[in-house]
């Protein structure tokens, strides 16, 4: 069993001449989050939308679940929660009622499951309240409450906060992140936002203009992220004693025997290898560390950067 | 023509029944073949797997009992994964806070074993040697000590005790701590008795960790200690005017090893909140933390009268 729940090879969407998805290889592992992250009309709705099947594709394959979704709707469909643009119900009628009739439509996975689909979200059951009523940010929660309303494996989720005021976004944030951590869902998530998915995702996948510039974990990008000067010696504590009494260095960590990591980066690095070589302390390496999230979105987008 | 018309109708209706079993039947199989698909997928191993149920489908109380079950062994698994993860995590960064004032020390005794010091600075050095292994061995104390509470294993005797005359006691001795790191202090403590089954020791730790806490991270000039008492709990504040905690780092002090200024320099262990929220949490009370960076912190210590 592949531990992929989503793998896209070389997808690709044009519309006449234009491509708007291109060659793009997307790896979604099971039971973590995936970020999605590009402005907007980058490609991100696009590739959401081939991947459920709802458009055509162009070129290349999309397997969920290891399956190709084609001809497999009605045993795929019911394990995926989505919701790509804004979502669609009726007016007229409640909040509940709404949910309700999804719920008919589609089954269930327990009892009371609109009630605690509408728990998660933080919407009242039952309310007299007209769907027409809503606000922009209720009618977001009702969307993402139909999404998790039959409990499924895989969430498909297009800007999530969009409409939502910075308290409702953390909320969002919160329970995304709970539905994972805790319930082990795997959710592919997107945003133009780079500080709302570096909170979230424990995978990014970076698209500008239809293609998919780099894709890597979280962590991975965060160790490039941090600042700090990483220091190989022959001898360690000869190494701190230096710098603690020399250079007045306080901020330090011992990796291992030979490594160490300096979290003051205005160091003057030619002087302290001079120092340490003249005590007869070997310096294998020494380099800086030094390059933002911010600095790395703008390096890989050519410039202009994602806010 | 009579009897005919009888058996007509007879008929039809007969084959309106056998129509309606055969839709029925033909809804069950599909309906079981669905759940031989998620047993299958369960059975592998993937426990998100729901079946849905329809509302008036006969198989529904099996569909859903059998997502009770893979809901509740998922449950057990995350939690499980959690605690392995959250172990690994205390073995790393142990391994570092360890092995950095470790290679410290080892630096200055060396330098003092091979005589490159001497004289005055040969006795700073020894000093400085001194006050990190101090530190170290503060810090390991510590860290047994949050094992022990962490794994259930330290034994507490409890007791009716006058809450307001235990707390004078303790901040008497505070009082000298104070003065000579520049803190003004105001201590409001009812005159009256309010008794309180508490583990002695377990509160004096308590309040050590948090005073001491304010003290050496606070960057203020004044604390003040207050207790308001009501017929079921007592209220413990204690408050600061210094740099407070930012809203990022304020949810998370409470974490074992978290530093909100993630340096390694020799000021405190991480350890010190952990233990407060373990020990407070033996007396089925509360802490919580209150802050607006620049103008102070306020931790709230809630404890029931009774066990």
């Amino acid at each position: 069993m592949s531990h992929f729940a989503i793998e896209a090879k070389q997808l690709t969407k044009k519309y006449g001449r234009q491509t708007v998805v291109n060659k793009v290889n997307l790896h979604v592992k099971k039971g973590r989050i995936y970020g999605l992250l590009g402005r907007n009309g980058a490609g991100k709705t696009t590739i959401m939308k081939m991947i459920l099947g709802l458009i055509p594709i162009t070129s290349g394959k999309v397997a969920v679940f290891g399956q190709n979704i084609e001809g497999q709707e009605k045993r795929i469909y019911p394990r995926i929660g989505a919701i790509i643009e804004t979502p669609g119900f009726y007016p007229n009628l409640t909040g509940t009622e709404n949910l309700q009739i999804f719920a008919k439509l589609r089954g269930t996975a327990a009892p009371n499951a609109v009630k605690k689909a509408l728990e998660v979200v933080g919407l009242p059951y039952k309310d007299k309240k007209l769907f027409s009523a809503y606000s922009l940010g209720m009618k977001q929660r009702l969307g993402i409450a139909n999404a998790i309303l039959h409990d499924p494996e895989l969430l498909i989720l297009d800007e999530p906060t969009n409409g939502l005021d910075p308290i409702g976004i953390a909320e969002v944030r919160e329970f995304i992140k709970k539905l994972s951590v805790e319930h082990g869902k795997t959710i592919l998530i997107s945003s133009h936002i780079l500080s709302e998915i570096s909170l979230l995702a424990d995978d990014i996948g970076i698209i500008d203009n239809g293609v998919l510039l780099e894709e890597s974990s979280m962590s991975e990008l965060e160790k490039r992220n941090s600042k700090y000067i990483l220091l190989q010696v022959s001898d360690v504590p000869k190494t701190i004693l230096t710098l603690e009494r020399q250079f007045h260095v306080k901020d330090y960590s011992v990796q291992d025997e030979h490594t160490l990591r300096i979290y003051d980066t205005s160091l003057d690095m030619g002087e302290i290898n001079k120092t340490l070589i003249l005590q007869d302390i070997t310096v294998i390496s020494s380099g800086l560390c030094n390059d933002t999230l911010e600095d790395y979105f703008k390096k890989i987008t050519g410039g202009e950067g994602i806010a | 023509m009579d009897i005919n018309s009888y058996l007509l109708v007879g008929l039809v209706f007969a084959l309106a029944v056998i129509f309606y079993l055969v839709l029925k039947l033909y809804r069950v199989r599909e309906q079981i073949s669905f759940i031989k698909d998620a047993l299958e997928d369960l059975k592998r191993g993937n426990l998100n797997r729901r079946v849905l149920a329809q509302e008036n489908d006969m198989t529904k109380q099996i569909c859903y009992d059998i997502n009770e079950i893979a809901i509740s062994s998922q449950t057990q698994l995350i939690h499980q994964k959690q605690s392995e993860q959250a172990y690994k995590r205390l073995i790393t960064s142990l391994s570092h806070d360890v092995k950095t004032p470790l290679a410290s020390l080892v630096g200055y005794l060396e330098a003092i074993e091979s005589n490159i010091v001497t004289g005055k600075e040969k006795d700073e050095y020894l000093h400085v040697a001194y006050e990190k292994s101090q530190h170290l061995k503060h810090f390991v104390e510590n860290l047994f000590e949050w094992v022990k509470l962490d794994s259930g294993e330290q034994a507490f005797h409890f007791e009716n005790t006058d809450l307001n005359e235990l707390t004078r006691n303790i901040i008497a001795d505070w009082v000298p701590v104070l003065e000579s790191s520049n803190f003004e202090y105001e201590f409001t403590i009812p005159e009256t008795e309010y008794t309180v089954r508490i583990d002695i020791n377990a509160y004096t730790r308590i309040l050590n960790n948090l005073l001491q806490n304010t003290i050496t991270h606070s960057e203020g000039s004044k604390m003040t200690l207050q207790i308001v008492e009501s017929r079921q709990k007592a209220k413990i504040v204690i408050a600061d005017n210094g740099k407070g905690i930012s809203s990022d780092n304020l949810p998370h002090i409470f974490e074992r090893l978290y530093q909100c200024d993630h340096s390694r320099s020799a000021k405190g262990n991480g350890l010190g909140l952990a233990i407060a929220k373990e020990l407070v949490a033996v007396h089925k009370g509360t802490i919580t933390a209150d802050s607006t960076p620049g103008k102070g912190t306020e931790f709230i210590i809630s404890l029931p009268k009774a066990l």
